[in-house]
């Protein structure tokens, strides 16, 4: 499973950075070979966000959520518990908040925000846990069943947003009325553009560092991904793993929908989770599942999306090209650990 | 039966085929390669690579065969990019496949913006003689693009040679003990990698159906997550082939049977988009029966 025991700590940091370089050079190439300036590219990519007017403010909104679902995720990913869902939790979290501000009657702002935080937080805990306990209870395939509840996320938002919840003064939009202010997250005192959900990233962030810290959750969680036997050893209950991770990580994941929902749309879309369920999956190991890491993954992944924008605005370019190399960046991190882990072994 | 009807099953039965043909296909590279040891989530990417190449191919060309063999080559490279990273560098099986996954995606997707909606224009299936002309299925069964007998003449192969052959017996040993057969003298290594790549062609073969077969027209996301559903049902499907085609075909059916209720107007109420979670909720439940029969 995922361990790093091998790597010691001049990798940890030299190795993503080589990556990163690795995967620019290789991206560069693929520009020039299609006849575009890969100098021209990389600088609107890389550059282009820091200077334009709230550039900055865009990158740390978009590591907003990234960051909190990834966080999230670090905990079951370290055990080996292979939870490939977040998406889908980050979908029915959305739903969930946006539930609450289309029928609860709430008027006290603070109020609001923290009932719609609450379903959104247990809406993906909920559905994290049906993916635990369904594996639990026919020990089949976690990936396979939390990737098809994906799917099942989808077609309830889109059932939800399509039918029922659709704005009959959208012009037919596949999307929901906007919420009445209470229901929208504010911005952060005296910084305009600067969204809170920045806080609640932090703050998870934090609170996710020292759990790793100093939990012996956590310490039963490493165990576990170097050897369920040894986990097991130290009483450590992998079905107890599998529900606490799952339901951390969809706790997580529901929080993020909630702030997408409840940020600078202040309604419900069907294209409103644009796969950062699946790229804050990314996030978190190429942060190597650390808080520090994983801030600085979104961070990166954040730029490269606003950077991305750029892109397609100048130069016509599909937003798809920067998921392709947030794919290639962790495709040569992975060689480049996998290369400096060798070990002398024949099997596996 | 009446001619509305007629038509309707006609529908059915094209769309079971259509859509069940090329999870056979991409399921069959994952089984070979579950087979082996490897857990290969790059399939979904891998497939995308082998729909838009096979795309470009017949806007350039329009002989679907030759686009299909660019198809299955141009993801079997892929894999082999994914086999090296996760078999001879020992990268994490699961972070490399989704890396590659995602990497494939992203530059198909912006690769393929210039065919965007290029209508392809394929020459009709030829029909298979005598069997053609059994009334009212004939035309439908046995007038199919090629590649659908092929993939069920492939599922036989591929279960005969797990089964039966040396060949698939080296790659259930190295699936269950690498060890045992590197002290064999055989390189586990490289029979896990060839069977990466056997996936990869195959994913490619897969990719390349749907967008030629089945939405003849070059989209963004392809696949629209079949290469996760083959994942799912190669996997079920252990050394059995068959039964890989009985699921798929099976998907087919629960792919077809939403959209005549839809086309019916009835679906018991439930909004068409609802509905669409159907055959995800099938995998869920034939993945819950059938490690229940199998564990218990």
């Amino acid at each position: 499973m995922f361990s790093l025991r091998q790597i010691n700590n001049w990798a940890r940091i030299g190795s993503p950075v080589l990556a990163l370089s690795l995967a620019m050079v290789l991206t560069a190439l693929l520009l020039q070979l299609l006849g575009y300036d890969p100098l021209k590219v990389m600088r609107i990519l890389f550059w282009q966000p820091w200077s334009m007017v709230g550039g900055f403010a865009a990158i740390l909104n978009r590591a907003a959520p990234l960051t909190m679902i990834a966080m999230g995720l670090s905990f079951g990913l370290r055990a080996g518990i292979w939870n490939l869902g977040a998406e889908g939790q980050l979908i029915i979290g959305a739903c969930a908040a946006t539930a609450v501000a289309l029928t609860v009657p709430l008027s006290q702002p603070i109020l609001a925000l923290l009932v719609m935080a609450a379903a959104g937080a247990m809406g993906g805990a909920i559905w994290g846990l049906i993916a635990a306990g369904l594996y639990l209870r026919f020990k089949s395939n976690l990936i396979v069943i939390s990737l098809m509840l994906v799917f099942v996320a989808q077609a309830v938002l889109n059932g939800l947003v399509f039918g029922p919840w659709r704005d009959p003064s959208g012009y037919n939009y596949p999307q929901s009325a906007v919420f009445a202010p209470q229901f929208w997250l504010p911005n952060i005192d005296g910084f305009p553009l600067f969204h809170s959900a920045i806080l609640i990233a932090v703050a998870i962030l934090v609170g996710g560092g020292i759990v790793a810290k100093y939990s012996r959750w956590n310490l039963g969680l490493k165990l576990a991904g170097e050897s369920s036997q040894v986990a097991a050893y130290g009483g450590f209950s992998s079905s107890h793993q599998i529900l606490s991770t799952l339901l951390v990580g969809g706790a997580a994941a529901g929080m993020a929908g909630m702030t997408m929902v409840a940020g600078s749309l202040g309604q419900l879309s069907g294209s409103v989770m644009q796969n950062y369920g699946f790229t804050a999956i990314l996030v978190a190991f190429l942060g190597r599942l650390s808080a520090v890491g994983i801030a600085l993954a979104g961070l990166l992944v954040a730029l490269l999306t606003v950077g991305g924008e750029s892109l397609r605005i100048e130069q016509g370019m599909s937003d798809s090209f920067v998921m392709g190399m947030a794919g290639l960046i962790l495709l040569t991190l992975v060689a480049v650990d996998g290369l400096l882990n060798r070990r002398g072994q024949h099997d596996q | 039966m009446t001619n509305e009807s007629l038509a309707l099953v006609q529908v059915i039965i094209t769309t079971l085929i259509i859509s069940g043909t090329p999870l056979v296909l991409i399921g069959l590279g994952v089984m070979v390669a579950e087979q082996s040891g490897v857990i290969n989530l790059g399939v979904e990417g891998m497939a995308t690579v082998g729909a838009l190449v096979a795309v470009i191919m017949v806007l350039h060309d329009s002989n679907p065969t030759l686009a299909l063999l660019a198809a299955a080559l141009a993801a079997a490279m892929v894999a082999g990019v994914f086999a090296l990273v996760s078999v001879v560098w020992r990268g994490n099986q699961i972070v490399t496949g989704l890396a590659v996954s995602l990497l494939c995606l992203g530059f198909t997707s912006w690769l393929g913006q210039p065919y965007q909606s290029a209508t392809l224009s394929l020459p009709r299936p030829s029909e298979i003689p005598f069997l053609a002309e059994i009334p009212l299925v004939g035309t439908i069964i046995f007038a199919q693009p090629p590649l659908v007998y092929w993939s069920l003449a492939m599922a036989l192969m591929v279960g005969w040679s797990l089964n039966n052959h040396r060949l698939g017996w080296l790659i259930r040993a190295c699936g269950q003990s690498p060890q045992s057969l590197y002290a064999l003298g055989h390189s586990p290594q490289w029979i896990k990698t060839a069977a990466v790549v056997f996936g990869g062609a195959m994913a490619g073969l897969g990719g390349g159906f749907v967008s030629l077969y089945s939405s003849g027209i070059w989209h963004a996301i392809p696949l629209a997550g079949k290469g996760w559903i083959a994942l799912a049902l190669g996997g079920l499907a252990g050394i059995k082939p068959l039964r890989l085609v009985v699921f798929a075909y099976g998907f087919g059916a629960v792919v077809a049977g939403q959209l005549a209720l839809q086309a019916s107007g009835s679906g018991f109420g439930l909004s068409p988009h609802l509905l669409l979670a159907l055959p995800y909720l099938a995998i869920i439940l034939v993945l819950l029966l059938w490690s229940r029969r199998f564990k218990s």
